[in-house]
């Protein structure tokens, strides 16, 4: 069959892109990467893109093929177009291009070196043989560690867009990989420094990541994994990000949903006690209640169905902590 | 000008090894790593079975002389042994190096590391991570290669090796971003460069499989060693070639015909081992099925039938096997049996190293200033015919011991003088000649004819009138290149076009190699099989054969050296060499 394929060019770093379309002769059964390669070699050996193993291991391919990040050399082109009469190949996104479907991904493997993303074992006594880690150990890790470095995840992460702190689900996923595995011995250190600003809770739980994984990582489930075994931690030094989450879960349980006016007096000022950000919160109270996002702090009414509400979040609560999770 | 202690070349596992042991026992060197792809896009990601060691885990009565007598009988007598004992020995210990790093290998019941059985090895012995093996490990080596801060340039090639004076003293490097050419000079340089699959039409390798320190190496003169020795992997999934993993015969998958036979059994150097006889054997076996009208509906490939496996199996132990049926062909070995075909996977020959891997000249003397690792080296380890799980441990054995030995030698060795004018201008020529190419051959025609005849001429089977054509053909294809090729980039920003045309010289090359030293070995062994010569010949060939450009380039000459059999004297019933037979 001839399939339309429609490509983002751009000659170099600075030029302006431009859109080239070509006419490729191919099947159902062949992948993303056959066709690319067919352009290349027999049409145009202009067109840059990056390719290796072609079996979906290597991790070199990944690009935005009708709009989602997708490895090329996984992805067929009947499935592609199912709903689409051509194929639309770009770079992938929250990176520079370099050259067509080539981006620079310093910044992807910058971050990942912010989480130390290597097993530490330099402070327990290293045995002559093995450490022992049994099968359920390891097949915890599992998921987190079949990542390629791909950069799918990276490309369609919201808050790696607009927030440039963040180190994106790829390196969280790591991050899980290495804290959770029995052998490292930084597990303390790891939670807190995950906890911080740019961590897991700059991301905006999208789900883009789950998405696009074209191996099953998972990444936002390995950063709830990561903020539970924060929450978890009691030693962990109280922040704005844990505050958040359990004055949500405090207020709705008492009114049945939130009232924004408490809500900012005690995450934001920490009840008070943070006097910078009391100073904050007059300013940000003043424009929510100009803007209508919330209502005169005299004005709140609980919801109706607060009693019922309680009750579900009493059993939910009660639930986790049987099987010996702490909530929120 | 740019200036490192150390330079290693290509960031796969001997590399990255190599790097990582520089950066643990000698923090103050200056160490730079240069690589034409991210170090985690090397072919070392895409090795799947396993890694061979006796931690008898499994079976306690294993040991390293069992583990060197079957590399040494898979090799066909041809391996060092000296090298062999040296492999064989570390092995153990660079395994439980690899799990203080961090590699999740796949664990027993109680916690230790699991062992599984493969093809050519007498006891349970592969250690291994589910069927994603080098990537567990090449994951965790990149990580500490951040981790150490090791300068990594990322996407540079290797344009020429320089050695002058009886030395190496650094590279010249062409950066695929920019274009810009810069030589790199060094104490010491290490190639841990990998393999060639690229110079054959079906091939387990990634792209970037292309050969080139090889060719960087015999360019200089320096010789490379057993070339003739290409590895065929028996299950490449048809018609793609990609791997179909040995850890799935080692889980008890069935080869069979299109009579529902499982034809190993009728073969007498197989009957014994059955699926699980070395690559060499099996390979040959499934392309005489073929020959002999028993391919599946007639066509050039058999059955790999895991059914009788179960499901739970399957998924646990060999799921990226599953996958790739999956994705490739749509068909989901649980129900049916995969298609598989012979697929060039490995080449047991290269650039001939000490055990130390010091890189040796015709003379076998070392070399100053270059070592050689990893697959792109002939330490000999395999020989003729390399068993399964072998090459990781070789990687991760020789790249530690090349780092080891490097960071001691470079203490010792003052900065070469190197005046880089004349390499510079040289670089830049070749690029722009290159650049200028105004033919009507597209790239890709003249290598898809190079690969096809290498395929047909020089393939699992080879006789002389066959080898001859196919030098021939690559004559006839060189000219071609040079005299007609065209090129559409002509761009310095990433020219996936000009290094396409400067891997397909190494492809040329390397191509030659191979084809002048499988027409001077006149018998048959381990992957060299002679139609014309059916008999391994001890008596005139168990030696190495050395092939190198002639002192004024203009053609290659060849020669032999002695095989090492120092084990011999440690074990005389087993080392001295005998019919191969599984």
């Amino acid at each position: 069959m001839k399939v339309s394929v429609r490509i983002r060019r751009q000659a170099s770093r600075e030029s302006k892109p431009e859109y080239q379309t070509y006419s490729v002769e191919c099947s159902e059964g062949n992948t993303i990467l056959d066709v690319l390669n067919k352009i290349q070699w027999e049409q145009d050996g202009s067109l840059a893109y990056r390719r290796n193993c072609r079996n979906a291991i290597c991790g070199s391919c990944s690009m935005r093929v009708n709009g989602r990040a997708v490895l090329t050399c996984q992805n067929l082109v009947g499935e592609e177009l199912e709903h689409q009469s051509e194929l639309l190949i770009q770079p992938m996104g929250n990176l520079p291009v370099i050259k067509d479907l080539v981006v620079d991904m310093t910044k992807f493997w910058d971050n990942l070196k912010k989480i130390d993303p290597y097993v530490s074992t330099a402070s327990r006594k290293i045995p002559e043989r093995e450490f022992l880690q049994l099968p359920e150990q390891r097949e915890k890790l599992q998921s987190a560690a079949n990542c390629i470095l791909c950069g799918a995840c990276y490309s369609e992460c919201n808050s790696a867009a607009v927030n440039d702190d963040f180190v994106g689900p790829h390196a969280l996923a790591k991050a899980y990989r290495v804290m959770a595995d029995n052998r490292d011995d930084r597990t303390q250190e790891r939670m807190e420094q995950y906890n911080q600003p740019g961590g897991v809770w700059d991301c905006t739980r999208c789900f883009n990541c789950n998405e696009v994984c074209p191996v099953g990582v998972q990444p936002l489930d390995r950063i709830a994994q990561i903020k539970q075994e924060i929450l978890q931690q009691e030693k962990i030094e109280d922040s704005t990000a844990l505050r958040h989450r359990r004055t949500m879960v405090e207020l709705v349980k008492e009114d049945g949903w939130i009232d924004e006016s408490k809500f900012g007096l005690k995450v934001v000022t920490n009840s008070g006690r943070d006097l910078k950000g009391v100073a904050s919160l007059i300013p940000l109270g003043t424009r929510m209640m100009l803007k209508g996002k919330m209502p005169w702090p005299w004005k709140f009414k609980p919801s109706e169905g607060k009693a019922e509400i309680k009750t579900l979040i009493n059993v939910v609560s009660q639930h986790l902590k049987d099987q010996g999770k702490l909530w929120p | 000008m740019l200036e490192h202690d150390v330079l290693i070349v290509g960031g796969g596992l001997a590399g990255s090894r190599a790097a990582v042991a520089i950066a643990q026992n000698e923090p103050g060197l200056n160490v730079g790593l240069i690589s034409k792809v991210h170090p985690i896009r090397s072919h070392s990601v895409a090795a799947q079975g396993g890694m061979a060691a006796t931690l008898k885990n499994v079976d306690s009565e294993d040991n390293w002389l069992a583990h060197a007598f079957d590399t040494v009988k898979g090799s066909d007598y041809l391996a060092d042994q000296n090298a062999v004992e040296v492999l064989t020995r570390s092995a153990p210990d660079v395994i439980i190096d690899l799990e203080h790093l961090g590699v999740l290998f796949s664990r027993l019941e109680d916690g230790r590391i699991a062992q599984r059985p493969f093809g050519g090895h007498s006891y349970r012995r592969t250690c291994y991570a589910a069927d994603k093996t080098g990537h567990a490990i090449l994951h965790e080596l990149v990580s500490n290669l951040l981790r150490f801060g090791t300068k990594v340039y990322l996407e540079w090639y290797v344009l020429q090796l320089i050695y002058e004076e009886g030395e190496v003293k650094g590279v010249v490097a062409y950066c695929i971003e920019t274009g810009a050419i810069e030589v790199i000079r060094a104490k010491a340089v290490l190639f841990a460069t990998g393999g060639y699959g690229r110079v054959y039409n079906t091939t387990s390798n990634d792209f970037a499989s292309t050969g080139d320190g090889l060719c960087l190496t015999a360019a200089t003169g320096l010789p490379l060693q057993d070339m003739e020795f290409v590895q065929f992997h028996p299950t490449g999934l048809y018609p793609v070639g990609v791997l179909i993993s040995e850890a799935v015969r080692g889980e008890g998958a069935y080869l069979i015909n299109n009579q529902g036979e499982r034809f190993m059994a009728n073969y007498s150097d197989s009957h014994n081992k059955m699926e699980l006889s070395p690559r060499d054997i099996t390979s040959r076996h499934i392309v005489q099925e073929v020959r002999a009208g028993r391919g599946i509906e007639g066509g050039p490939f058999v059955h790999l039938d895991v059914r009788h496996l179960g499901r739970e199996k399957i998924i646990s132990r060999i799921p990226f096997a599953r996958e790739e049926g999956m994705r490739l062909l749509g068909i989901d070995c649980i129900d049916a049996p995969l298609p598989v075909r012979p697929t060039v996977h490995y080449s047991m020959g290269g650039i001939p190293t000490t055990v130390d891997c010091e890189v040796m000249g015709v003379d076998r003397k070392p070399i100053p200033g270059f070592f050689a690792a990893g697959e792109c080296a002939c330490v000999s380890v395999h020989g003729a015919n390399r068993l399964g799980s072998n090459s990781l441990l070789e990687c991760v054995v020789f790249g530690k011991r090349a780092g080891e030995k490097i960071g001691a030698y470079v203490k010792e060795r003052p900065m070469p003088k190197l005046d880089e004018t004349a390499y510079v201008q040289e670089a830049e020529k070749l690029v722009k000649s290159l650049l200028n190419k105004k033919g009507t051959s597209r790239i890709h025609d003249i290598r898809t004819a190079l690969q096809d005849a290498m395929t047909e001429h020089c393939g699992i089977y080879r006789d002389e009138q066959s080898i001859n054509q196919g030098l021939q053909e690559v004559q006839k294809l060189k000219e071609r290149y040079e005299q007609d090729l065209s090129l559409d980039d002509r761009g310095p920003v990433f020219n996936m076009e000009l290094m396409a045309a400067l891997e397909l010289r190494s492809l040329f090359t390397v191509g030659e190699m191979i084809l002048a030293s499988a027409l001077q070995r006149r018998e048959s062994r381990g992957a060299h099989y002679r139609s014309d010569y059916q008999e391994r010949n001890d008596a005139q060939f168990l030696k190495h054969s050395l092939v190198y450009l002639n002192p004024d380039k203009t053609g290659i000459e060849t020669n032999t050296c002695p095989v090492d059999l120092s084990l011999q004297a440690v074990d005389p019933d087993r080392f001295i060499p005998q019919e191969r037979k599984y």
